[in-house]
């Protein structure tokens, strides 16, 4: 049903939606009532309004009607709460009860946004902007396949607490992206933000207004829903809710930890796993299991490679470094300065086309000298993840190589901070504040 | 030969003891940064050393300087290191140091990465570097004077439990540094004139102001909110107050 209206002052006029006063507005309702969508059809917001299917309804605004129908049919199959409606709160805005998208030009590069109307102390209820064309998209239609699913999903998130941490609220929609559209190549960019640095804790993304690398902890979450089903992400939720409102710094690790054991699984075991599936991607995908896409990302890059490593690296909690070893064969070695004991490490071999093979040595980061075996020439990848929470990073000098080689590690100390003139004093606190929550009472934007 | 020497190397030495007379010390031990790992993670810390370009003009009793701080680009910066500088009698210097050594080295004075420029003191690194904004001040006629009474502050910007104290632009993750006024956000990043007392960890003073953030286009950023073109490229104007 197409219906024509004048742009009106009401609870939420058009203005405030970004329409200017000369957008002509109509909307359309999906049949069943439950979404209504507001687009221009001549003014500065004015959508695609070809009809090429003749049904006499402009083809784009009916797509973002449809998508939005899907997404919601699909969220609530995998059990998630419906999107809280206006009248829990009292209010009815867009002229009906149904969910508000709205289609208006956005400025300044973004492409959507949830936007919270109220809340009360444990969800609120708001509605959706999406852009009136996505020009910038090669497809427009993709955009609306892409940013209606993700922007919803932060609808739903509402619907369990009004506050998430970006990391969380941004990873979990951007992974609802690929639950609409299994190869959604926005999906796949992000998943390659977060592997561009996977030494960073994946609840602790870089500061500033466009934290990518936010959107790329989807990777996480996929990782999670292949292991076990999508329905995980229901339970995750709901448990996330009960700690995020009890605390807003939770720590949503822990959350998801639970989330696991209530499957017999562990996070620290389902980690240990995700670093190594990032391992296979890309160029280095085909020979040990991971992502069904795994080919289609951009394989994380080794933090440092050579034929023998004498290195410092400092691995966070939920983050993971990679070493590559050019080996010339023969018995080869791992030598640690201090104890790093929380570091799980793996020793992944390559073939002649950097496809992973399984994993010839698994330990840990222990002071001293570990033996990792007679191994052939070749090249090869050493995994270091912390998969558990720990109270602070762990910077270890180590050596890897030919035994021969590392043995002259133990006899020749690396000279200290002390050594060098520096002060060597650093602190940090017992405990850390990993979780940075975020207002969903305002505005959640996508790639600002 | 030797009388000939002591009488050369003797002024030169006087010289020296003077200055050093002249300030009181603020710091000479460094003291531990207190959020170590929150830092590297929240402000991206490499271990990388930055080649961003440093540049001085003389400038009456100062200095013009330029410092590269673009840090590959506009979303690039969290992959790049931050510039290290001092201030020096010769202009500014830059410190080749990585962003991890620069948390135990007190050989640097102020470092900058695209819009945040931190001081070496509180939780941005060991030594005791601080400054004062001169709200309303006049960068011209600001002397050692104005110094006297305004209020000092170092870069305390994470509470005990290292929560990152945000300043107030609405960015996230930008912290309250004690240089924060010298921006703000009308969509851009635009300059606001407010000229600062720096007082060093020697206890030498100096004032400084930013006049431009943007390697072109700055004044299109504060009079319309457009933002300019590369970024980072500041152009600070800085003399030394006593």
């Amino acid at each position: 049903m197409l219906v024509t209206l004048a742009l009106v002052a009401s609870a939420r006029p058009y203005s405030t939606i970004g329409f200017e006063t000369d957008d002509l507005i109509e909307t359309l309702d999906s049949e069943t009532g439950a979404v209504r969508v507001h687009f221009s059809v001549e003014g500065p917001s004015a959508t695609w309004i070809q009809d090429d299917d003749a049904d006499g309804e402009p083809d784009f605004p009916m797509h973002a009607l449809v998508v939005a129908e899907e997404s919601l049919i699909l969220y609530g199959l995998l059990g998630l709460e419906p999107l809280v409606p206006e009248a829990d709160f009292g209010v009815e805005h867009g002229g009906s009860a149904a969910i508000d998208v709205y289609m208006p030009e956005f400025i300044q590069g973004a492409d959507g946004s949830w936007r919270s109307d109220v809340c009360d102390d444990e969800r609120c209820t708001g509605h959706l902007l999406v852009d009136h064309r996505f020009s910038n998209w090669a497809d427009p239609d993709d955009g609306l396949d892409t940013v209606v699913p993700h922007e919803l999903f932060h609808g739903i998130q509402a619907a369990y607490s009004p506050d998430w941490p970006v990391w969380f609220s941004e990873g979990t929609a951007t992974w609802a992206e690929r639950q609409y559209i299994d190869d959604s190549f926005d999906f796949m960019g992000f998943a390659g933000a977060y592997l561009d640095d996977v030494s960073r804790p994946i609840d602790r993304p870089p500061a500033g207004p466009v934290p990518s690398f936010a959107y790329g902890a989807c990777l996480f979450f996929d990782f999670l829903t292949l292991r076990h089903d999508a329905t995980l992400m229901t339970e995750i939720l709901e448990l996330g809710s009960i700690d995020v409102l009890a605390d807003p710094d939770a720590d949503l690790m822990a959350t998801i930890d639970a989330a696991l054991q209530a499957r017999s699984d562990t996070l620290e075991a389902a980690w240990v796993d995700f670093a190594r599936w990032n391992l296979a991607v890309g160029n280095r995908a085909g020979g040990v299991e991971s992502y069904p896409y795994a080919e289609r990302l951009g394989a994380p890059q080794p933090e440092e490679r050579g034929a023998f490593l004498d290195v410092d690296p400092r691995y966070f909690a939920y983050g993971t470094i990679y070493l590559r070893l050019a080996h010339e064969g023969g018995p080869m070695a791992l030598w640690a300065e201090d104890d790093g004991s929380a570091v799980h490490l793996d020793l992944f071999p390559a073939d002649g086309t950097e496809d992973i093979q399984p994993s010839v040595w698994t330990g840990t980061l222990d002071a001293g000298t570990q033996e990792l075996g007679d191994l052939p020439a070749g090249t090869y990848f050493l995994l270091g993840t912390v998969p558990t929470r720990v109270d602070q990073s762990i910077n270890v000098r180590l050596c890897l190589g030919a035994s021969a080689d590392v043995a002259g590690c133990a006899e020749e100390p690396e000279p200290t901070d002390e050594d060098g003139g520096g002060c060597g004093c650093r602190t940090s606190p017992s405990g850390l504040g990993w979780a940075v929550p975020i207002g969903l009472l305002g505005l959640v934007s996508r790639r600002r | 030969m030797r009388t000939l020497s002591l009488s050369l190397l003797l002024p030169l030495a006087f010289s020296a003891c003077k200055k050093e007379a002249v300030y009181e010390p603020v710091c000479t031990e460094p003291t531990a940064v207190s959020c170590f790992d929150d830092l590297l993670i929240d402000l991206s810390l490499q271990d990388a050393v930055s080649n961003g370009r440093v540049t001085n003009t003389p400038d009456g009793d100062g200095w013009v300087s330029t410092v590269d701080a673009t840090a590959g680009g506009f979303g690039n910066s969290a992959n790049n290191p931050w510039v290290y500088v001092k201030f020096t009698d010769e202009g500014l210097a830059r410190v080749d140091i990585t962003d991890e050594d620069a948390l135990d080295s007190m050989e640097w004075h102020l470092a900058a990465r695209r819009f945040i420029l931190r001081l070496n003191s509180g939780a941005s690194g060991p030594s005791c570097v601080q400054a004062a904004a001169i709200a309303n001040g006049d960068y011209t006629a600001l002397s050692a004077a104005d110094a006297e009474g305004a209020t000092f502050f170092a870069d305390d910007y994470y509470t005990e439990s290292c929560d990152m104290i945000n300043d107030s632009s609405g960015l996230p993750g930008s912290p309250q540094v004690a240089l924060a006024p010298w921006w703000s956000y009308p969509g851009c990043v635009a300059t606001t004139d407010v000229p600062f007392i720096v007082r060093l960890d020697s206890g030498r003073q100096l004032k400084l102001i930013v006049d431009q953030y943007y390697g072109s286009g700055q004044e299109q950023c504060n009079s319309q909110g457009a933002p300019g073109n590369d970024g980072g490229e500041y152009t600070l104007r800085w003399s030394f107050v006593d």
